[in-house]
């Protein structure tokens, strides 16, 4: 009954009622988008290191993210190599480098080497073309979510990068920089032509471990006998780089403060609507009070009503949501919405369905059941 | 009729407002509903009826004096107990029926026995069966604006006694109904008070009231002047109910 009569005091003005879910809804939707958009800033800014086959990385210290890369000795890893426990030593090589298009014009990439044949970080998503057609010379990857950018779109195409020709060997889909700047992949010693490097640097050394190498210690073991460099596990290489683009330039911070600013106009909305239906029924209420319903049984009745607004909301919300998602998905952010967003996104809800919840409840405790003697 | 009290007042005084806007609304009033009795209250306005009844029915707690239900006093009551008190021994009947405007006439009756924490076995048959018996059969599925004055105000009454309480205070239940709607209400009040036993008070400026009533209590500046039954009463009542009561 508290249910029937809660969702019949909301629909019996629909109009109203829709405003609020809406309201509700569009609070949810910006949540969403806010959240969704961190969640793929996340993965994007991660996708390089989660996508390669390190168990440790080594590199240059001070290196704040994968993308904004120094030099180290290639030649560290052979004493890296020789520390127990380690199968394999791979060098990287990452560095900005000038794209020209085959049409004119040109465009900055971030050029990522390794070794095709160890596989240590290689295009994924392949649509064309395989990772061991990187071992040719001139041989380079490119995302097609790109194509207009880099002016080539399939296999054959040729541009330049720093003036040295680079052929389309394979084409990928969904691999997308946080940066402006595309990811090119290619090999090792094709990276360092076009980075102009020198073939003892590295930007990276990948660390692969034996089964049942007790990572920590070869961590210890390598780090003592490496000078200017730093030893880190995948994770907190992906967290310093989710601090150094979320963080330190500010990006994170701004959808954080939507998402937060998106949490609290949702809250008011909903407390608004709340507290109005609870004052246009306020002679129903004071009714319910005289004939001796317990506060317990007024509160259910404004918890139900908020509950039902809140799930109205979010029926709306992930209409919304749903057409938000699909028109990102071809954009160079796309927004993810994971299980454990959901799981955040419903907590927010049950949040604001409370705070609502509770600022009627104060409304309706105040309300004097001998009002319905005097009217 | 029997003639235990149901519900008695002793002494009562009510002081409303505070500082120089302090009004005194009743002044040592006694009164005693007895089980299967119908009184009627009446009095003109600002003689304290309303306040009476809202005391009488455990909402408003008085300034001094002792409120007895079912011989319990209710003076050391909280907020909640006096809830609770009502749940269980009053049902009210409210001059603008008070009704939900969302639910159907059923569902306000069912919606009373939620309240009341009612078991019953079929509360949808129960509020059926109350609303039946004031002759609403035909009305079940009906929302209150489908409804008419008279028939609201039984959707009130049987909402009051489908928890089968023995006390029905109703507040000017026939002041917004034509003649014979305003009628039939009070058959019905009559029929609660003579058939079921129930002790019903009713606030009243209506004079076609007064044949219905077993007692007639006349209030006036926060006192009551007179009680009896409408023949001793009748050369008087005019006067006594006050300016607004219409034959």
């Amino acid at each position: 009954m508290i249910g029937i009569i809660a969702f019949k005091n909301l629909l019996h003005d629909p109009a109203r009622f829709f405003a609020t879910a809406a309201g509700i809804g569009l609070s949810f939707v910006l949540v969403t988008v806010q959240l969704g958009l961190l969640a793929g800033f996340d993965r994007t800014i991660s996708a390089m290191i989660d996508h390669a086959k390190a168990d440790l990385w080594i590199v240059p210290n001070g290196t704040a993210a994968f993308d904004d890369p120094s030099q180290l000795e290639s030649t560290q890893r052979f004493a890296a190599a020789i520390a127990p426990g380690v199968k394999r030593v791979t060098p990287m090589l990452v560095g900005f480098a000038e794209w020209r298009r085959p049409g004119g014009g040109s465009t900055t990439v971030i050029v990522v080497g390794s070794d095709p044949r160890t596989g240590s970080i290689e295009p994924w998503n392949v649509r064309s073309g395989r990772t061991y057609d990187l071992k040719a010379p001139d041989a380079v990857a490119i995302d097609t979510s790109y194509s207009q950018q880099l002016g080539v779109s399939k296999r054959g195409d040729l541009a330049r990068i720093e003036g040295i020709p680079a052929r389309v060997a394979v084409t990928t889909n969904g691999i997308r920089s946080f940066t402006t700047s595309p990811y090119v992949f290619t090999s090792l010693s094709q990276a360092r032509a076009f980075l102009n490097a020198d073939a003892s640097r590295a930007s990276y050394l990948a660390v692969e471990l034996t089964p049942g190498a007790d990572a920590a210690l070869v961590r210890e073991h390598i780090a003592s006998r490496l000078p200017n460099v730093e030893v880190l596990t995948p994770t907190e290489f992906r967290r310093r780089n989710v601090e150094r683009w979320l963080l330190e330039t500010g990006a994170g911070i701004a959808l954080l403060a939507g998402a937060g600013l998106a949490v609290a106009v949702g809250s008011v909305i909903m407390m608004q609507s709340l507290y109005t239906s609870v004052n246009d029924h306020r002679k129903e209420f004071a009714t319910l009070r005289a004939m001796g319903s317990s506060k317990r049984f007024l509160m259910s009745v404004i918890a139900c009503q908020a509950a039902i607004c809140t799930l109205a909301g979010c029926a709306l919300a992930s209409i919304g949501n749903f057409g938000v998602i699909a028109l990102s998905a071809s954009s160079s952010l796309p927004i993810q919405i994971s299980a454990s967003l959901m799981l955040v996104l419903g907590a927010v809800a049950a949040l604001m369905s409370f705070a609502a919840a509770f600022a009627a409840a104060a409304k309706v405790g105040r309300v004097d059941p001998a009002e319905v003697f005097a009217q | 009729m029997s003639s235990d009290p149901v519900l008695e007042v002793e002494n009562i005084e009510m002081v409303l407002g505070d500082g120089a806007r302090c009004v005194q609304a009743l002044k040592g009033v006694c009164l005693s509903l007895a089980a299967g009795e119908f009184v009627l209250l009446v009095g003109p306005s600002g003689s304290g009826k309303s306040t009476l009844l809202s005391i009488m029915g455990c909402i408003l707690k008085p300034t001094r004096g002792v409120v007895r239900v079912e011989g319990r006093s209710t003076e050391k009551m909280d907020k909640e107990r006096l809830a609770q008190l009502r749940r269980k021994h009053v049902g009210f009947v409210f001059q603008s029926y008070n009704l939900f405007p969302g639910l159907t006439a059923r569902q306000n009756v069912e919606a009373s026995l939620a309240i009341r924490g009612h078991r019953a076995a079929d509360p949808r048959e129960t509020a059926e069966n109350a609303l039946r018996s004031v002759g609403l059969a035909h009305r079940l599925h009906s929302l209150p604006g489908q409804l008419s004055g008279g028939e609201q105000q039984r959707v009130a009454i049987a909402r009051a006694v489908v928890a089968n309480p023995s006390i029905i205070l109703a507040d000017e239940p026939t002041a917004a109904l034509d003649s014979e709607a305003g009628r039939g209400v009070l058959q019905e009040l009559r029929r609660l008070a003579r058939e079921q036993g129930r002790a019903v008070l009713a606030v009243s400026h209506d004079a076609r009231a007064f044949p219905f009533a077993d007692r007639i209590v006349c209030m006036q500046d926060g006192r009551i002047l007179s009680a009896g039954t409408e023949p001793d009463l009748t050369p008087a009542l005019p006067r006594l109910a006050g300016d607004n009561c219409h034959a």
